[in-house]
Protein backbone atom coordinates (compact mmCIF):
# COMPACT_ATOMS: atom_id res chain seq x y z
CA UNK A 1 0.00 0.00 0.00
CA UNK A 2 1.46 3.48 -0.74
CA UNK A 3 0.90 5.99 1.41
CA UNK A 4 -0.53 9.30 -0.03
CA UNK A 5 1.92 11.17 1.93
CA UNK A 6 5.19 9.40 -0.07
CA UNK A 7 3.37 9.92 -3.38
CA UNK A 8 2.90 13.76 -2.79
CA UNK A 9 6.99 13.80 -1.58
CA UNK A 10 7.71 11.76 -5.07
CA UNK A 11 5.95 13.32 -7.71
CA UNK A 12 4.69 16.69 -8.82
CA UNK A 13 0.86 17.05 -9.57
CA UNK A 14 0.24 17.47 -13.61
CA UNK A 15 -2.24 19.65 -12.63
CA UNK A 16 -0.20 23.18 -10.69
CA UNK A 17 -1.60 26.15 -9.74
CA UNK A 18 -2.64 28.80 -12.56
CA UNK A 19 -1.37 32.56 -13.03
CA UNK A 20 -3.72 35.08 -11.38
CA UNK A 21 -6.16 36.57 -13.64
CA UNK A 22 -5.57 40.34 -13.40
CA UNK A 23 -8.85 41.80 -13.42
CA UNK A 24 -9.00 43.35 -17.59
CA UNK A 25 -11.48 45.92 -18.60
CA UNK A 26 -13.34 45.74 -21.38
CA UNK A 27 -10.65 48.14 -23.00
CA UNK A 28 -7.69 46.27 -21.86
CA UNK A 29 -8.87 43.04 -23.32
CA UNK A 30 -10.00 44.75 -26.70
CA UNK A 31 -6.42 46.29 -27.07
CA UNK A 32 -4.79 43.16 -25.73
CA UNK A 33 -7.01 40.75 -28.53
CA UNK A 34 -6.20 43.45 -31.52
CA UNK A 35 -2.76 43.66 -30.75
CA UNK A 36 -2.69 40.14 -30.97
CA UNK A 37 -5.28 38.83 -33.38
CA UNK A 38 -2.49 38.41 -35.83
CA UNK A 39 -2.58 34.54 -35.34
CA UNK A 40 -5.30 32.29 -34.99
CA UNK A 41 -4.53 30.86 -31.92
CA UNK A 42 -4.77 34.26 -30.09
CA UNK A 43 -8.06 34.97 -30.75
CA UNK A 44 -8.71 31.80 -29.47
CA UNK A 45 -7.46 32.32 -26.40
CA UNK A 46 -9.47 34.99 -25.68
CA UNK A 47 -11.94 37.25 -27.67
CA UNK A 48 -12.81 41.11 -27.40
CA UNK A 49 -15.71 40.48 -24.82
CA UNK A 50 -12.95 39.21 -21.80
CA UNK A 51 -13.83 35.89 -21.61
CA UNK A 52 -11.47 33.12 -21.62
CA UNK A 53 -11.70 29.52 -21.61
CA UNK A 54 -12.13 27.10 -18.62
CA UNK A 55 -11.98 24.06 -20.16
CA UNK A 56 -14.66 23.75 -23.29
CA UNK A 57 -16.91 26.51 -21.26
CA UNK A 58 -16.14 29.74 -21.88
CA UNK A 59 -15.69 31.92 -19.04
CA UNK A 60 -15.25 35.63 -17.80
CA UNK A 61 -11.25 36.09 -18.08
CA UNK A 62 -11.55 37.02 -14.00
CA UNK A 63 -12.93 34.51 -13.50
CA UNK A 64 -10.85 31.79 -14.58
CA UNK A 65 -8.16 31.96 -11.80
CA UNK A 66 -10.92 31.34 -8.89
CA UNK A 67 -11.92 28.05 -11.39
CA UNK A 68 -8.83 26.57 -11.53
CA UNK A 69 -7.80 27.31 -8.14
CA UNK A 70 -11.10 25.29 -7.32
CA UNK A 71 -10.04 22.53 -9.50
CA UNK A 72 -6.50 22.68 -7.48
CA UNK A 73 -8.09 22.42 -4.30
CA UNK A 74 -10.77 19.83 -4.66
CA UNK A 75 -7.88 17.73 -5.92
CA UNK A 76 -4.72 18.49 -4.58
CA UNK A 77 -4.73 15.29 -1.96
CA UNK A 78 -4.87 12.83 -4.91
CA UNK A 79 -3.03 14.55 -7.60
CA UNK A 80 0.14 12.67 -7.43
CA UNK A 81 -2.01 9.07 -7.01
CA UNK A 82 -3.83 10.13 -10.08
CA UNK A 83 -0.74 11.47 -11.83
CA UNK A 84 0.90 8.05 -11.75
CA UNK A 85 -2.73 6.16 -12.23
CA UNK A 86 -3.76 8.12 -15.52
CA UNK A 87 -0.01 8.59 -17.23
CA UNK A 88 1.03 4.99 -16.15
CA UNK A 89 3.96 6.96 -14.43
CA UNK A 90 5.29 8.16 -17.84
CA UNK A 91 4.88 11.70 -16.67
CA UNK A 92 8.01 10.97 -14.48
CA UNK A 93 10.01 10.41 -17.60
CA UNK A 94 8.91 13.07 -19.31
CA UNK A 95 9.90 15.39 -16.66
CA UNK A 96 13.42 13.51 -16.42
CA UNK A 97 13.92 14.29 -20.35
CA UNK A 98 12.87 17.60 -19.83
CA UNK A 99 15.68 18.33 -17.63
CA UNK A 100 17.99 16.17 -19.15
CA UNK A 101 17.60 18.21 -22.49
CA UNK A 102 17.93 21.62 -20.10
CA UNK A 103 21.42 20.28 -19.55
CA UNK A 104 22.07 22.66 -16.65
CA UNK A 105 25.94 23.37 -15.63
CA UNK A 106 27.11 23.91 -11.85
CA UNK A 107 26.56 27.81 -12.77
CA UNK A 108 23.18 27.77 -13.88
CA UNK A 109 20.54 29.99 -12.46
CA UNK A 110 17.19 28.65 -12.96
CA UNK A 111 13.56 30.13 -12.17
CA UNK A 112 10.96 26.94 -12.61
CA UNK A 113 7.56 28.56 -12.55
CA UNK A 114 4.42 26.88 -11.47
CA UNK A 115 6.82 24.88 -9.88
CA UNK A 116 4.93 24.13 -6.43
CA UNK A 117 6.21 21.53 -4.45
CA UNK A 118 9.45 21.64 -6.61
CA UNK A 119 9.86 18.21 -8.78
CA UNK A 120 11.08 19.85 -11.59
CA UNK A 121 13.74 21.58 -8.99
CA UNK A 122 14.82 18.75 -7.53
CA UNK A 123 15.39 17.05 -10.91
CA UNK A 124 17.46 19.88 -11.32
CA UNK A 125 19.54 19.73 -8.89
CA UNK A 126 20.03 16.17 -9.26
CA UNK A 127 21.35 16.53 -12.50
CA UNK A 128 23.48 19.18 -11.63
CA UNK A 129 25.03 16.89 -8.56
CA UNK A 130 25.22 13.95 -11.39
CA UNK A 131 27.03 15.89 -13.58
CA UNK A 132 29.42 17.60 -11.23
CA UNK A 133 30.70 14.82 -8.90
CA UNK A 134 28.34 15.50 -6.22
CA UNK A 135 28.49 18.82 -5.62
CA UNK A 136 25.88 21.45 -6.07
CA UNK A 137 28.95 24.11 -7.23
CA UNK A 138 26.41 27.12 -7.59
CA UNK A 139 23.37 25.90 -8.71
CA UNK A 140 20.23 27.60 -7.83
CA UNK A 141 17.00 27.50 -8.13
CA UNK A 142 14.20 29.76 -7.49
CA UNK A 143 10.42 27.94 -7.38
CA UNK A 144 7.87 30.26 -8.51
CA UNK A 145 4.21 29.41 -7.74
CA UNK A 146 0.79 31.62 -7.21
CA UNK A 147 -0.18 28.60 -4.47
CA UNK A 148 1.09 28.74 -0.80
CA UNK A 149 0.09 25.86 -0.28
CA UNK A 150 1.88 23.67 -3.13
CA UNK A 151 5.04 26.03 -2.20
CA UNK A 152 4.62 25.38 1.43
CA UNK A 153 4.82 21.20 0.62
CA UNK A 154 7.98 22.15 -1.70
CA UNK A 155 9.81 24.01 0.79
CA UNK A 156 9.35 21.15 3.27
CA UNK A 157 10.49 18.46 1.01
CA UNK A 158 13.20 20.44 0.46
CA UNK A 159 14.25 20.95 3.61
CA UNK A 160 13.98 16.94 4.27
CA UNK A 161 16.69 16.72 2.23
CA UNK A 162 18.96 19.86 3.90
CA UNK A 163 18.55 22.46 1.71
CA UNK A 164 17.07 25.06 3.31
CA UNK A 165 14.53 27.89 1.50
CA UNK A 166 16.75 30.66 0.97
CA UNK A 167 19.71 29.18 0.97
CA UNK A 168 22.45 28.86 -1.16
CA UNK A 169 20.33 26.70 -3.91
CA UNK A 170 16.96 27.03 -3.49
CA UNK A 171 14.41 29.57 -2.92
CA UNK A 172 10.33 29.87 -2.87
CA UNK A 173 8.37 32.75 -4.18
CA UNK A 174 4.92 33.34 -4.42
CA UNK A 175 4.00 35.01 -7.40
CA UNK A 176 1.83 35.57 -10.64
CA UNK A 177 3.61 34.08 -13.59
CA UNK A 178 2.06 37.25 -15.77
CA UNK A 179 4.03 39.25 -13.47
CA UNK A 180 6.79 37.45 -12.14
CA UNK A 181 7.07 40.43 -9.44
CA UNK A 182 10.42 40.78 -7.63
CA UNK A 183 12.47 38.81 -10.22
CA UNK A 184 14.82 41.18 -12.06
CA UNK A 185 15.08 41.73 -15.48
CA UNK A 186 17.87 39.17 -17.23
CA UNK A 187 18.89 37.81 -14.26
CA UNK A 188 18.19 33.89 -15.37
CA UNK A 189 19.92 31.10 -17.52
CA UNK A 190 16.60 29.37 -17.82
CA UNK A 191 13.08 29.28 -17.16
CA UNK A 192 11.22 26.33 -17.22
CA UNK A 193 7.55 25.69 -16.54
CA UNK A 194 6.02 22.40 -16.31
CA UNK A 195 1.95 21.29 -16.97
CA UNK A 196 1.83 24.65 -15.65
CA UNK A 197 1.25 27.29 -18.41
CA UNK A 198 -1.82 25.86 -19.77
CA UNK A 199 -3.76 27.00 -16.59
CA UNK A 200 -2.43 30.48 -17.14
CA UNK A 201 -5.25 32.86 -18.58
CA UNK A 202 -3.15 35.03 -20.69
CA UNK A 203 -0.12 32.30 -22.12
CA UNK A 204 1.41 35.62 -24.31
CA UNK A 205 2.08 37.48 -20.91
CA UNK A 206 3.71 34.37 -19.14
CA UNK A 207 6.01 34.05 -22.22
CA UNK A 208 7.12 38.12 -22.41
CA UNK A 209 7.83 37.91 -18.65
CA UNK A 210 10.12 34.77 -19.48
CA UNK A 211 11.59 36.70 -21.96
CA UNK A 212 12.06 39.95 -19.88
CA UNK A 213 13.78 38.00 -16.50
CA UNK A 214 16.00 35.79 -18.69
CA UNK A 215 19.68 36.90 -19.18
CA UNK A 216 20.81 36.95 -23.31
CA UNK A 217 21.74 33.63 -23.81
CA UNK A 218 19.15 32.09 -21.68
CA UNK A 219 16.59 29.38 -22.58
CA UNK A 220 12.54 29.11 -21.87
CA UNK A 221 11.49 26.20 -21.89
CA UNK A 222 7.89 24.19 -21.60
CA UNK A 223 6.55 21.17 -20.66
CA UNK A 224 3.07 20.47 -21.10
CA UNK A 225 0.34 18.48 -23.06
CA UNK A 226 0.57 18.82 -27.15
CA UNK A 227 -1.69 17.41 -29.58
CA UNK A 228 -1.01 13.83 -31.05
CA UNK A 229 -0.71 13.89 -34.69
CA UNK A 230 -1.07 10.48 -35.53
CA UNK A 231 -4.91 9.69 -36.77
CA UNK A 232 -4.99 6.22 -34.64
CA UNK A 233 -3.32 7.11 -32.21
CA UNK A 234 -5.18 9.83 -31.49
CA UNK A 235 -8.40 8.39 -32.08
CA UNK A 236 -7.24 6.08 -29.00
CA UNK A 237 -5.88 9.06 -27.19
CA UNK A 238 -9.30 10.78 -27.06
CA UNK A 239 -11.68 7.88 -25.83
CA UNK A 240 -8.67 7.52 -23.14
CA UNK A 241 -9.14 11.06 -22.45
CA UNK A 242 -12.86 11.40 -22.40
CA UNK A 243 -14.36 7.78 -21.43
CA UNK A 244 -11.39 6.53 -19.17
CA UNK A 245 -10.34 9.72 -17.50
CA UNK A 246 -13.50 11.70 -15.70
CA UNK A 247 -14.28 8.18 -14.72
CA UNK A 248 -10.52 7.55 -13.00
CA UNK A 249 -11.16 10.97 -11.26
CA UNK A 250 -14.57 9.55 -10.58
CA UNK A 251 -13.72 6.66 -8.92
CA UNK A 252 -9.82 7.48 -7.51
CA UNK A 253 -10.68 11.27 -6.15
CA UNK A 254 -14.81 11.01 -5.73
CA UNK A 255 -14.24 14.25 -8.62
CA UNK A 256 -15.44 13.83 -11.87
CA UNK A 257 -15.58 17.53 -13.05
CA UNK A 258 -11.92 18.55 -11.95
CA UNK A 259 -10.73 15.63 -13.99
CA UNK A 260 -12.77 16.32 -17.49
CA UNK A 261 -11.71 19.88 -16.82
CA UNK A 262 -7.75 18.46 -17.00
CA UNK A 263 -9.06 16.36 -20.16
CA UNK A 264 -10.72 19.68 -21.93
CA UNK A 265 -8.27 21.76 -21.18
CA UNK A 266 -5.13 19.70 -22.76
CA UNK A 267 -7.63 20.18 -26.05
CA UNK A 268 -8.16 24.03 -25.75
CA UNK A 269 -4.02 24.62 -25.34
CA UNK A 270 -2.25 25.70 -28.68
CA UNK A 271 -1.19 23.02 -31.13
CA UNK A 272 3.06 22.50 -31.24
CA UNK A 273 3.45 25.06 -33.88
CA UNK A 274 1.01 27.62 -32.62
CA UNK A 275 3.13 27.47 -29.55
CA UNK A 276 5.87 28.07 -31.13
CA UNK A 277 4.01 30.91 -33.29
CA UNK A 278 3.54 32.58 -29.58
CA UNK A 279 7.08 32.06 -28.49
CA UNK A 280 8.49 33.55 -31.75
CA UNK A 281 6.00 36.50 -31.20
CA UNK A 282 7.68 37.21 -28.20
CA UNK A 283 11.26 37.34 -29.33
CA UNK A 284 12.55 34.04 -28.65
CA UNK A 285 14.68 31.91 -31.40
CA UNK A 286 14.05 28.58 -31.73
CA UNK A 287 16.67 25.84 -33.48
CA UNK A 288 14.49 23.63 -36.34
CA UNK A 289 11.11 23.33 -35.34
CA UNK A 290 11.40 24.24 -31.85
CA UNK A 291 9.66 21.64 -30.20
CA UNK A 292 10.00 18.02 -29.61
CA UNK A 293 7.17 15.47 -29.19
CA UNK A 294 7.29 12.68 -26.64
CA UNK A 295 5.60 9.59 -26.60
CA UNK A 296 4.03 10.63 -29.68
CA UNK A 297 2.88 14.26 -28.81
CA UNK A 298 0.87 13.40 -25.76
CA UNK A 299 3.50 15.41 -24.16
CA UNK A 300 6.18 18.27 -25.67
CA UNK A 301 8.91 19.92 -25.08
CA UNK A 302 9.52 23.66 -26.55
CA UNK A 303 12.74 25.35 -26.16
CA UNK A 304 13.89 28.86 -26.94
CA UNK A 305 16.01 31.48 -26.44
CA UNK A 306 16.60 34.98 -25.83
CA UNK A 307 19.47 36.07 -27.81
CA UNK B 1 54.97 23.34 -18.94
CA UNK B 2 53.55 26.02 -17.63
CA UNK B 3 54.49 28.75 -19.42
CA UNK B 4 53.46 26.81 -22.89
CA UNK B 5 49.93 26.22 -21.02
CA UNK B 6 49.54 30.08 -19.86
CA UNK B 7 50.37 30.98 -23.92
CA UNK B 8 48.03 28.59 -25.40
CA UNK B 9 45.49 30.88 -22.58
CA UNK B 10 46.65 33.59 -23.87
CA UNK B 11 46.28 32.58 -27.42
CA UNK B 12 43.11 31.44 -26.50
CA UNK B 13 40.94 34.37 -25.18
CA UNK B 14 42.84 36.62 -28.17
CA UNK B 15 40.96 34.44 -30.15
CA UNK B 16 37.96 34.04 -28.55
CA UNK B 17 38.22 38.22 -28.37
CA UNK B 18 38.07 38.26 -32.29
CA UNK B 19 35.54 35.84 -32.13
CA UNK B 20 33.25 37.91 -29.70
CA UNK B 21 33.51 40.83 -32.31
CA UNK B 22 31.93 38.88 -34.97
CA UNK B 23 28.68 38.15 -32.71
CA UNK B 24 26.47 41.04 -32.72
CA UNK B 25 23.84 41.34 -30.72
CA UNK B 26 20.09 39.96 -31.49
CA UNK B 27 22.13 37.52 -34.09
CA UNK B 28 20.38 35.19 -35.63
CA UNK B 29 20.07 31.80 -33.77
CA UNK B 30 22.00 29.57 -36.32
CA UNK B 31 24.89 31.96 -36.98
CA UNK B 32 25.28 32.26 -33.25
CA UNK B 33 25.33 28.72 -32.87
CA UNK B 34 27.69 28.42 -35.33
CA UNK B 35 30.14 30.97 -33.55
CA UNK B 36 29.74 28.42 -30.51
CA UNK B 37 31.04 25.61 -31.96
CA UNK B 38 33.55 27.22 -33.55
CA UNK B 39 34.72 28.63 -30.53
CA UNK B 40 34.61 25.04 -28.88
CA UNK B 41 36.76 23.40 -31.34
CA UNK B 42 39.59 26.21 -30.39
CA UNK B 43 38.82 25.04 -27.32
CA UNK B 44 39.40 21.44 -28.05
CA UNK B 45 43.50 21.04 -27.08
CA UNK B 46 42.52 21.90 -23.81
CA UNK B 47 38.85 20.55 -22.89
CA UNK B 48 38.85 17.58 -25.49
CA UNK B 49 35.46 16.22 -27.58
CA UNK B 50 33.75 16.95 -24.10
CA UNK B 51 30.36 18.64 -23.57
CA UNK B 52 32.50 20.77 -21.49
CA UNK B 53 34.13 22.33 -24.39
CA UNK B 54 31.14 23.71 -25.67
CA UNK B 55 29.78 25.08 -22.16
CA UNK B 56 33.45 27.06 -21.86
CA UNK B 57 32.89 27.86 -25.23
CA UNK B 58 29.34 29.79 -24.05
CA UNK B 59 31.16 31.00 -21.09
CA UNK B 60 34.10 33.23 -23.33
CA UNK B 61 31.51 34.55 -25.41
CA UNK B 62 29.45 35.62 -22.06
CA UNK B 63 26.80 33.85 -22.75
CA UNK B 64 25.28 30.98 -19.64
CA UNK B 65 26.65 28.24 -20.23
CA UNK B 66 22.78 26.79 -20.79
CA UNK B 67 23.58 27.74 -24.30
CA UNK B 68 25.03 24.88 -24.55
CA UNK B 69 21.48 22.92 -25.74
CA UNK B 70 22.11 24.59 -28.92
CA UNK B 71 24.51 21.41 -29.49
CA UNK B 72 21.81 18.90 -28.59
CA UNK B 73 24.42 16.20 -29.86
CA UNK B 74 26.80 17.67 -27.73
CA UNK B 75 30.46 16.88 -29.15
CA UNK B 76 29.24 15.28 -32.13
CA UNK B 77 28.24 19.14 -33.19
CA UNK B 78 31.51 20.32 -32.69
CA UNK B 79 33.27 17.33 -34.79
CA UNK B 80 30.39 18.09 -37.40
CA UNK B 81 32.01 21.59 -37.43
CA UNK B 82 35.39 20.15 -37.51
CA UNK B 83 34.49 18.15 -40.92
CA UNK B 84 32.52 20.67 -42.54
CA UNK B 85 35.31 23.06 -42.16
CA UNK B 86 38.24 20.05 -43.33
CA UNK B 87 36.07 19.86 -46.68
CA UNK B 88 36.40 23.66 -46.96
CA UNK B 89 40.44 23.07 -46.31
CA UNK B 90 40.95 20.94 -48.85
CA UNK B 91 39.22 22.34 -51.36
CA UNK B 92 41.44 25.02 -50.29
CA UNK B 93 44.64 23.18 -50.79
CA UNK B 94 43.05 22.27 -54.03
CA UNK B 95 42.55 25.50 -55.47
CA UNK B 96 46.53 26.18 -54.02
CA UNK B 97 47.75 22.96 -55.78
CA UNK B 98 46.61 24.07 -59.26
CA UNK B 99 48.24 27.24 -58.98
CA UNK B 100 51.27 26.23 -57.81
CA UNK B 101 51.00 23.93 -61.24
CA UNK B 102 50.67 26.12 -63.64
CA UNK B 103 50.08 24.86 -66.70
CA UNK B 104 50.32 21.19 -66.06
CA UNK B 105 47.65 19.38 -64.58
CA UNK B 106 48.80 17.27 -61.70
CA UNK B 107 47.87 13.58 -62.00
CA UNK B 108 45.06 11.96 -60.49
CA UNK B 109 47.22 10.04 -57.45
CA UNK B 110 49.22 13.20 -56.63
CA UNK B 111 46.15 15.44 -56.44
CA UNK B 112 44.39 12.54 -53.72
CA UNK B 113 47.96 12.28 -52.34
CA UNK B 114 48.31 15.75 -51.99
CA UNK B 115 44.80 16.33 -50.46
CA UNK B 116 44.82 13.35 -48.30
CA UNK B 117 48.37 14.95 -46.16
CA UNK B 118 46.55 18.89 -45.92
CA UNK B 119 43.47 16.67 -44.68
CA UNK B 120 45.89 15.27 -42.03
CA UNK B 121 47.41 18.20 -41.41
CA UNK B 122 44.36 20.15 -40.71
CA UNK B 123 43.96 17.79 -37.76
CA UNK B 124 47.63 18.94 -36.50
CA UNK B 125 46.02 20.95 -33.56
CA UNK B 126 43.45 18.59 -32.47
CA UNK B 127 45.12 15.15 -32.99
CA UNK B 128 46.13 14.42 -29.61
CA UNK B 129 42.60 14.64 -28.21
CA UNK B 130 41.11 13.01 -31.29
CA UNK B 131 40.97 9.55 -29.89
CA UNK B 132 38.04 10.93 -28.20
CA UNK B 133 36.44 11.95 -30.98
CA UNK B 134 36.91 8.83 -32.85
CA UNK B 135 35.40 6.62 -29.29
CA UNK B 136 32.27 9.10 -29.40
CA UNK B 137 31.86 7.95 -33.45
CA UNK B 138 32.28 4.11 -32.38
CA UNK B 139 29.03 4.62 -30.34
CA UNK B 140 26.23 2.80 -32.69
CA UNK B 141 24.13 6.03 -32.51
CA UNK B 142 27.02 7.88 -34.39
CA UNK B 143 28.31 5.24 -36.53
CA UNK B 144 26.04 6.15 -39.77
CA UNK B 145 27.29 9.89 -38.77
CA UNK B 146 30.55 8.96 -38.85
CA UNK B 147 30.66 7.11 -42.27
CA UNK B 148 28.47 9.89 -43.91
CA UNK B 149 31.39 12.29 -43.07
CA UNK B 150 34.08 10.09 -44.15
CA UNK B 151 32.20 9.32 -47.53
CA UNK B 152 31.62 12.94 -48.23
CA UNK B 153 35.70 14.01 -47.56
CA UNK B 154 36.54 10.70 -49.91
CA UNK B 155 34.13 11.88 -52.31
CA UNK B 156 35.40 15.30 -52.37
CA UNK B 157 38.43 14.24 -52.37
CA UNK B 158 38.20 11.86 -55.86
CA UNK B 159 35.97 14.60 -57.34
CA UNK B 160 38.28 17.36 -56.93
CA UNK B 161 41.22 14.67 -58.41
CA UNK B 162 38.85 14.77 -61.86
CA UNK B 163 37.46 11.09 -60.70
CA UNK B 164 34.40 10.76 -62.76
CA UNK B 165 33.85 6.71 -62.44
CA UNK B 166 30.23 5.52 -62.31
CA UNK B 167 30.93 2.28 -62.14
CA UNK B 168 32.08 -0.14 -59.76
CA UNK B 169 35.55 1.16 -59.58
CA UNK B 170 33.20 4.38 -58.08
CA UNK B 171 33.14 1.95 -54.69
CA UNK B 172 36.70 0.55 -54.87
CA UNK B 173 38.41 3.76 -55.04
CA UNK B 174 36.34 5.36 -52.24
CA UNK B 175 36.90 2.72 -50.14
CA UNK B 176 40.84 2.43 -50.85
CA UNK B 177 40.98 5.86 -49.93
CA UNK B 178 39.31 5.91 -46.78
CA UNK B 179 40.82 3.10 -45.64
CA UNK B 180 44.36 4.76 -46.46
CA UNK B 181 42.72 8.24 -45.05
CA UNK B 182 41.36 6.67 -41.68
CA UNK B 183 44.11 4.00 -40.93
CA UNK B 184 46.65 7.20 -41.24
CA UNK B 185 44.61 9.23 -39.17
CA UNK B 186 44.87 6.40 -36.77
CA UNK B 187 48.71 6.58 -36.87
CA UNK B 188 49.21 9.85 -36.74
CA UNK B 189 47.53 10.09 -32.97
CA UNK B 190 50.59 7.93 -31.72
CA UNK B 191 53.05 9.66 -33.86
CA UNK B 192 55.59 11.56 -31.74
CA UNK B 193 58.21 11.93 -34.60
CA UNK B 194 59.10 15.92 -35.25
CA UNK B 195 56.68 16.82 -37.69
CA UNK B 196 55.11 13.86 -37.66
CA UNK B 197 57.27 12.59 -40.49
CA UNK B 198 56.06 9.03 -39.71
CA UNK B 199 52.99 9.85 -40.39
CA UNK B 200 53.97 11.03 -44.13
CA UNK B 201 55.68 7.92 -44.43
CA UNK B 202 53.39 6.02 -43.56
CA UNK B 203 50.57 7.73 -45.62
CA UNK B 204 52.87 7.13 -48.89
CA UNK B 205 53.21 3.74 -47.92
CA UNK B 206 49.59 2.83 -48.07
CA UNK B 207 49.41 4.87 -51.16
CA UNK B 208 51.61 2.51 -52.60
CA UNK B 209 50.16 -0.44 -51.54
CA UNK B 210 47.02 0.34 -53.26
CA UNK B 211 48.87 1.76 -56.41
CA UNK B 212 49.82 -1.85 -56.23
CA UNK B 213 45.97 -3.27 -56.02
CA UNK B 214 44.64 -0.43 -59.12
CA UNK B 215 47.31 -2.63 -61.51
CA UNK B 216 46.10 -5.88 -60.66
CA UNK B 217 42.29 -3.85 -61.01
CA UNK B 218 41.63 -6.88 -63.87
CA UNK B 219 42.00 -8.71 -61.30
CA UNK B 220 38.86 -8.88 -59.27
CA UNK B 221 39.46 -11.15 -56.57
CA UNK B 222 42.18 -9.40 -56.07
CA UNK B 223 41.17 -6.40 -55.81
CA UNK B 224 37.58 -7.32 -53.78
CA UNK B 225 40.17 -8.88 -51.00
CA UNK B 226 42.03 -5.96 -50.62
CA UNK B 227 38.94 -3.78 -50.36
CA UNK B 228 37.06 -6.11 -47.53
CA UNK B 229 39.99 -6.36 -45.44
CA UNK B 230 40.80 -2.40 -46.04
CA UNK B 231 37.33 -2.12 -44.87
CA UNK B 232 37.87 -4.42 -42.25
CA UNK B 233 40.57 -2.13 -40.73
CA UNK B 234 38.69 1.27 -41.22
CA UNK B 235 35.59 -0.40 -39.42
CA UNK B 236 37.84 -1.74 -36.69
CA UNK B 237 38.97 1.76 -36.85
CA UNK B 238 36.08 3.62 -35.87
CA UNK B 239 35.57 0.59 -33.21
CA UNK B 240 33.50 -1.46 -34.38
CA UNK B 241 34.63 -5.36 -33.68
CA UNK B 242 34.77 -7.67 -36.27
Amino acid sequence: MIRPSSLAAAARPLLTSAARATPATTAAAAATAARLSTTRMLRDQHDASGTTHFGFRTVREEDKESLVRGVFSSVADNYDLMNDAMSGGVHRCWKSAFIERLAPAPDTRLLDVAGGTGDIALRFLDYVREQNGGALGAAHVTVFDINPEMLRVGAQRFSKLGLENGGPHVSFVEGNAEELAGIEDNSMDAYTIAFGIRNCTHIDRVIRQAYRVLKPGGRFMVLEFGKVNNPLLSTLYDAYSFRVIPHLGQILANDRDSYQYLVESIRKFPTQQQFVDMMKHEGFQVVGQGYEDLTFGVATIWSGWKL
Amino acid sequence: MHAATTASMVARRLAAARLMSTMPEGADINEIRQQLLRTALQLVPEYSFTDKTITEAAKLHEYPSTLRGLAPNGARDVIEVLFEDGIEHVRQAHAELLEQSGEKKPGMTKVVTHLSRARLEYMIPYIRQWPDAVQLLAHPTNVPFALHHLHKLVDEMWHLAGDKSFDTNYYSKRALLAGVYTSTELFMTKDQSPGFEQTWEFLNARFRDSAKVGKAASDVKTTLEWGASNLKGLLMSRGIRL
